[in-house]
């Protein structure tokens, strides 16, 4: 509750009381607080009731018809003095209104056409008059471009990280690109989902759609990067990099370096056979080349392949591996030396380019991403080893099994054809039969009987003649087993109402070897290897009281309610429920969308002195 | 019912396997979509009816006004939620001076790639369980999600 109310006002605080806000929860949310809350100003809460009625589909529909409607204000034009970094708002609606009028964009209506530079050039013109608008700018722009799902969200955000914490002073504007769909005409605009760093005042971020699908950039991108260029340009604050990102569709993708100061081309290992890479425009261009993923397989061949395309694009054959601006990187992971390399030789690279005065403060040593890898390569496909092991395993009971098959029936013959006295002194059962003993007419069987037996495993062959004595044990009326060096007693048989014994354990019937063998293998008494039936041999008599489960406002409330279950029962058994804030490692604060849900739904426990409190009175250190 | 189970088991683990082990199959998503496509499975036969859940798709209360009833809920109260940002509070001030040696420590251990979970150990004596979590985000970041 707490925390929609807070989210409203922000909104409106903020001038963007036009964001549509849904929620929806599995019934959590109760039917007056829906109404409270769409009182307030929530467009709509799901709640179960129109899940039935209106199905995922109808929910979706809903959202989509309620979020549709013209965004920007009647008669919006930018204005030169109201560009400035505080003034989030008025940029994000310029880039909106650059976005809509451009020539070429769908959404422009056709008597408005503007060409975007000329567009914004105007804006400008009007405090600005004597200045050409590139030149006035000194905001460097970096574009970042390379085929999809190369990591290059990924990749800015890091660089973005890096910078925020190396320039506290400066401030940073991001362009995200992504394809429009020819087919719906709509964009994902996913990147801000994969940024982090963002989250800081000194970040401006904005999604752009391509609107036209065969192309990587934007028509609106040139006026927009050009906007932010001019921000601030009026007095008050503007950007000091602005970081553009393309959506990487394609191979032949240039365009980006025409209108970036500097451009970086991002890629994988896995970009298909050498001669792929004489296709690449960018590689020609690109003022720096980043091989993410670099702890993919054949990362140092693909550096190598990238190298050479590079020396011959450039026609500079005596580069070095060192010399060349190219990077293996593993931008998604933490403290990765080859990504602080590449950070530290980009800003190089462009203060050198545009003779930017910046003072560093970063060190890097040359590196590229080492291949150390999670998961060392001997345990990569470590389940389908164990997959293998099963298989092999399920393999040799069943070839055992047909053994012991076989050798059941010779015995039996053989136990026919001694018949039973002369079988009384003969020999042990599984045991190879004493050829020497019995009359001729049988050597053959005995023979072929001793050769199959031979072949069985000597465990098998314990286990199968111990099999029947065994099973007597589950016949009587106590089982007794040793658990932790303490013997257990326990009834072999549970009673019904009608007086009728009950076994627990359904013991086989069969006398066949082969299916004892199959049985022992594969299933055998609850308690034994390969423990299908549990690995204990019962289930425990006198059941532990049922866990107790506990997590409500601070940690005196919940203790309290621990000793509430506890009291009187045998053993104790806690468990807790932590409220969102602690699960999510934040600390208890005024801010409304915390505030909201401390001690809710669980505990809040946020130092270890709340953990003293939550389980005094409990001994935790015996068992 | 066992052997069905098991076999399934496998299955898996060799499908996982041809996705690149674990940490593969988790780039594609492979793992999040099977879970994904079954729900959406369930949540369309529920829908359509063909999975009749009583009270949800199938008998229906007649008179849902009726049970709207007042349910107590276990909700914390205000003044818990003061009392609990006032012992934090307390509890800042109280290990202010050992505080920004301890997350020095720890960052340095974070940076040198050293064992954390040492430091976290005595960490938790002095700091507070967002302060730990704001410095480890600060080195390292936060979980990106993959779409």
């Amino acid at each position: 509750m707490e925390y929609f109310h807070y989210m409203l006002d922000l909104l409106r605080e903020k001038g963007s009381g036009h964001i549509q806000v849904f929620a929806g929860g599995g019934g959590v949310i109760i039917q007056s607080e829906i109404q409270e809350l769409t009182d307030y100003g929530i467009s709509r809460v799901y709640s179960p009731e129109d899940g039935r009625k209106l199905g995922l589909t109808g929910m979706i529909a809903d959202m989509l018809k309620r979020s549709d409607f013209q965004v920007l204000p009647d008669k919006f034009e930018p204005h030169a003095d109201k560009l400035v970094t505080e003034n989030v708002q008025h940029i994000a609606h310029s880039l909106t209104w650059i976005e809509q009028y451009v020539k070429g964009s769908q959404m422009a209506p056709e008597n408005k056409v503007v060409e975007p530079l000329e567009a914004v050039q105007k804006v400008l013109n009007k405090l600005h008059s004597q200045d050409s608008l590139v030149e006035n700018s000194q905001a460097p722009v970096i574009g970042l471009t390379g085929t999809g799902g190369a990591g290059k969200s990924c990749l800015a955000d890091e660089l973005l990280r890096s910078f925020l914490e190396e320039f506290p002073e400066k401030r940073i504007a991001i362009l995200s690109v992504d394809p429009s769909k020819r087919k719906t005409g709509g964009a994902l605009l996913g990147d801000r989902m994969r940024m982090n760093s963002i989250n800081d005042p000194r970040v401006y971020m904005r999604s752009l759609a391509t609107r036209r699908s065969h192309l990587a950039t934007s028509t609106a991108l040139e006026g927009a990067v050009s906007l932010l260029q001019a921000t601030g340009k009026s007095g008050g604050g503007g950007f000091d990099l602005i970081l553009v990102e393309t959506a990487g569709i394609g191979q032949s993708d240039s365009e980006i370096s025409d209108f970036v100061d500097l451009s970086v081309y991002v890629m994988t290992p896995e970009f298909g056979a050498a001669t792929q890479l004489e296709k690449i425009d960018m590689i020609d261009f690109a003022d720096c080349i980043v091989i993410n993923k670099f702890d993919k397989p054949g990362a140092q061949d693909a550096l190598l392949a990238v190298g050479k395309q590079y020396k011959r694009s450039r026609n500079d054959f005596d580069a070095t591996t060192e010399t060349m601006p190219i990077f293996g990187v593993v931008a998604n992971r933490f403290n990765d030396s080859g990504t602080n390399w590449f950070y530290h030789n980009l800003i190089e690279i462009l203060i050198k380019k545009k003779s930017l005065n910046w003072k560093r403060s970063h060190e890097a040593e040359f590196a590229i991403s080492e291949i150390t890898e999670l998961i060392p390569s001997d345990r990569k496909e470590y389940l389908r080893q164990i997959a293998d092991c099963v298989r092999t395993y399920k393999k040799e009971i069943r070839k055992n099994a047909k053994t012991a098959a076989e050798c059941g029936q010779l015995y039996g013959t053989l136990k026919q054809m001694l018949g039973e006295t002369e079988n009384k002194n003969s020999w042990n059962i599984l045991q190879p039969c004493p050829i020497e003993n019995i009359p001729e007419t049988a050597h053959t069987v005995a023979e072929l009987y001793n050769e199959k037996i031979s072949k069985l495993p000597k465990s098998l062959r314990v286990q199968l003649s111990e099999f029947h004595e065994n099973n007597q044990a589950y016949l009587g009326e106590n089982f007794s087993f040793y658990i932790r060096n303490k013997e257990l007693n326990i009834s072999n048989h549970s009673i019904s109402l009608s007086g009728l014994k009950i076994p627990k354990i359904a013991t086989p019937k069969f006398n066949d070897w082969g299916e004892i063998a199959s049985w022992l293998g594969l299933e055998n008494f609850p308690g034994s290897f390969p423990f299908t039936g549990g690995v204990f041999p019962f289930k425990r008599e006198g059941e532990d009281p049922t866990r107790m489960f506990a997590g409500e406002g601070i940690a005196e409330r919940t203790n309290r309610r621990f000793h509430l279950l506890a009291c009187d029962q045998p053993a104790t058994r806690l468990s807790t429920a932590f409220d969102s804030v602690t699960l999510y490692g934040s600390n208890p604060n005024l801010r409304p969308d915390i505030f909201g849900k401390i001690g809710n739904a669980g505990v809040s426990i946020c130092c270890l002195d709340d953990a003293k409190k939550l389980y005094s009175g409990f001994d935790l250190s015996t068992s | 019912m066992t052997d069905l189970v098991e076999e399934a088991v496998l299955t898996e683990f060799d499908r996982i396997t041809e996705r690149g082990g674990v940490l593969g199959a988790m780039e594609t998503m492979y793992q999040r979509n099977k879970i994904q496509e079954e729900s959406l499975y369930y949540e369309t036969l529920k829908h359509s009816g063909e999975l009749p859940i009583m009270g949800v798709n199938t008998f229906l209360n007649p008179n849902p006004a009726e049970t709207d009833t007042e349910i107590e809920l276990a909700r914390s109260t205000e003044e818990e939620k003061t009392m609990q940002i006032h012992d934090l509070e307390n509890f800042h001030k109280f290990h202010s001076k050992e505080r920004d040696s301890m997350m020095e420590r720890l960052r340095e251990a974070a940076l040198k790639n050293g064992n954390i979970f040492e430091i976290l150990m005595e960490s938790v004596q002095v700091c507070s369980l967002g302060q730990i979590t704001q410095q480890l985000y600060q080195i390292g970041g936060q979980y990106r999600r993959n779409m």
